[in-house]
């Protein structure tokens, strides 16, 4: 697995219809510091689309996921961590906010949307409208 | 006359060279992390030292003290662990899984039983006490009395 700025490079297998992923970009530095586009799974349930992104650092209570015109963003905020006065010995990675957007089809239940976030990885959970719910039908014998 | 003419060339040869061979043999070894061959990744890491203190810090999403190992020995730190795959079924995959080791030789010795880890957002921050002989020492300067 490649990797850049010390994050991992995407595998893509195939792109789902109803979460299109804005692919990843090289870290940003913007006005209020550097900004990374975090690394996530994502996978199908049946009944909902469930996402994880790798925000380690960023404070879940900082943590804003959006939804508005399909388009659903998730803002993980990261606080310097700064150690005084030291001689760096080692720099893999840079301290800064993660950010990154998702076209969503109409498909998901934009309402019922929720996310939790443990150990530096959100959860991001799209559940399904029933309409495109994979449902079993039961099959009646006669 | 002769070592005039080639005082001038060679110096300069002879600095560059000298200057190539540093950087390849004197370069911090602890610089030179290593990982274990067939590790598919390893996590980022992050370190910086004080007077008192080595500090290593390490970016560990979703890692939890239970499958994280962390060893010290003598001035090699190596970290261990392992993350599960999120679902067998993944649509789109960029996080990475799997096992990972790596040991990066510290710039100091350090007192190993106690250094301190905390692991806090999917981030490990390790503080290591340096050994009293690896700290800087002051030494008293005794002014002698004047003598007349």
């Amino acid at each position: 697995m490649a990797t850049e700025n010390g994050k991992t490079q995407a595998i893509e297998k195939t792109s789902p219809q109803s979460v299109e992923v804005s692919e990843r970009t090289p870290a940003q530095q913007e006005r209020t510091g550097w900004v990374f586009t975090p690394a996530v799974d994502i996978w199908d349930t049946g009944q909902e689309w469930v996402m994880t992104a790798d925000v380690p650092g960023a404070d879940p209570q900082k943590i804003e996921v959006t939804c508005e015109d399909n388009v659903l963003t998730v803002h993980a905020p990261v606080a310097q961590r700064w150690h005084g006065p030291a001689t760096v010995r080692r720099a893999e990675y840079n301290i800064g906010d993660y950010r990154r957007t998702f076209r969503i089809g109409d498909d998901i239940d934009v309402e019922k949307i929720h996310a939790e976030c443990a150990a530096g990885v959100l959860t991001v959970h799209l559940p399904k409208s029933s309409r495109a719910q994979t449902r079993r039908i039961p099959i009646n014998v006669a | 006359m002769m070592t005039r003419l080639f005082a001038h060339p060679i110096p300069p040869l002879a600095a560059e060279v000298d200057r190539l061979f540093n950087s390849i043999f004197t370069e911090p070894r602890w610089q030179a992390g290593h990982v274990r061959p067939g590790m598919a990744w390893v996590p980022p890491m992050n370190a910086w030292e004080d007077d008192q203190n080595v500090y290593v810090e390490v970016e560990v999403p979703g890692l939890t003290m239970e499958n994280l190992e962390l060893l010290i020995q003598n001035d090699e730190l190596t970290l261990r662990g392992r993350r599960e795959s999120a679902s067998q079924e993944l649509i789109r995959q960029e996080r990475w899984s799997g096992q990972f080791e790596r040991t990066i030789t510290l710039p100091a010795i350090v007192e190993s039983e106690k250094a301190e880890a905390h692991l806090n957002n999917g981030v490990l921050a390790v503080t290591l006490p340096k050994a009293a002989s690896a700290r800087p020492r002051k030494i008293e300067i005794r002014t002698l009395p004047e003598s007349r």
